[in-house]
């Protein structure tokens, strides 16, 4: 049986789905006050929308950009004045939304162009685009590893500076074993100077099993990390991709 | 087969690897390396000590006793797989390689290897 507070937010997201695309585009028009916030509220749309809808950002002067999301994933995103992308990357996405979330005074939703046909399954989920959104503001070698180990991720654990400052993502039963293991991991790399062992010793990292199938891999540079939930195969192949990417 | 010979098998076995060391986890110290150079006492210390640590770090004494216990470090450049063996958990066996070699196929050999050892007289 589901809690008070759940059910009225699963009757509200039904009363959502049965609103038609031309009565949401009336629904939100004013987007937030800061760039931030307004990236924060148009991935949650993407991140509600299930059938295909397109969102449009206008600014004083029109409309700046399109994207057509669908199955909670960004399918396209047209921009004036910048060439179609035959393939959407997050990184791609997370660079160019946030130029154009810069100067989007208004956001509409509005049923999906007739002549597109959606990808959806070749799509980027609004929660790859927030990771890589944050990923921007760690250093070098750790964004690098963050994006290659995003799509992936069962959850994640990131910091900037202060550990007890960080973000999480995924399932709230690793909140706790991530923490702590993110916790004992980065102190014992840091207080063996564990990167005198290395030659490069940029980022350093530790994978550690944590269930039968289940690995953490944690990755640290200067002051900032992150720790992600990820299955064994998944964690050797991310963190082989990531060095290669570093050669 | 002598432990020294162990240790230099499992290093041609991953592509002349940079290092395989042996050591203690109680003492925090390497016994025996197979290598391909002379490390510094300083740096083997290092290793035996992340060995300790990263080797017993578990969430839970349930999962301590779940976990075949073993742990990865690794750069930009290259990896280094620590293992141990429950009928010998004291002892630490570990591997050093490039990024150029297979982890998974480090991860393997490195434990056949401390099986192996764990079940031979010295």
């Amino acid at each position: 049986m589901y809690p008070a507070r759940k059910d009225s937010q699963l009757r509200q997201t039904i009363e959502r789905f049965q609103v038609s695309p031309a009565e949401l585009a009336h629904e939100r028009q004013c987007a937030p006050d800061t760039k931030d916030a307004r990236l924060n509220a148009l991935l949650n749309e993407v991140d509600e929308t299930v059938l295909a809808k397109d969102i449009k950002l206008h600014q004083k002067d029109g409309t700046v950009a399109i994207l057509t999301v669908a199955n909670r994933r960004i399918c396209d995103l047209s921009i004036e004045d910048v060439s179609p992308q035959k393939v959407l990357s997050a990184g791609c996405l997370a660079h160019h939304l946030g130029l154009v979330a810069q100067s989007t005074t208004h956001m509409s939703v509005h049923a999906p162009s007739a002549t597109k046909t959606h990808e959806t399954a070749q799509g980027v989920a609004a929660q790859t685009v927030k990771n890589a959104l944050s990923s921007n503001e760690h250093p070098p070698c750790l964004s690098g590893f963050i994006e290659i180990t995003s799509p992936p991720a069962h959850a994640r654990l990131a910091w900037q500076n202060d550990m007890q400052k960080c973000t999480y993502n995924g399932d709230v039963s690793w909140k706790e074993i991530l923490e702590g293991y993110a916790s004992k991991i980065t102190g014992t790399l840091q207080k063996n100077k564990s990167q005198k062992l290395f030659q490069s010793g940029k980022a350093i990292g530790c994978i550690l099993p944590l269930t039968d199938e289940m690995v953490v891999v944690v990755c640290i540079e200067n002051s900032s990390g992150t720790a992600v939930v990820l299955t064994e195969t998944e964690g050797l192949s991310c963190v082989a991709a990531w060095q290669n990417s570093q050669s | 087969m002598t432990l020294q010979t162990q240790l230099d098998t499992l290093r041609a076995y991953n592509g002349n690897s940079a290092l395989v060391a042996f050591g203690d986890l109680v003492s925090k110290l390497v016994l025996r390396t197979s290598s391909d150079a002379s490390y510094p006492r300083e740096d083997l210390d290092t290793l035996a000590r992340c060995a300790a640590d990263l080797l017993t770090i578990n969430h839970s004494e349930h999962e301590k006793a779940l976990l075949a216990r073993s742990a990865i470090m690794f750069d930009g450049s290259a990896a280094i797989v620590f293992t141990t063996h429950p009928d010998s958990p004291d002892e630490f066996l570990c591997t050093m390689t490039g990024a150029q070699h297979s982890i998974e196929h480090t991860v393997r050999s490195t434990k056949d290897a401390i099986n192996t050892i764990a079940h031979t007289e010295i």
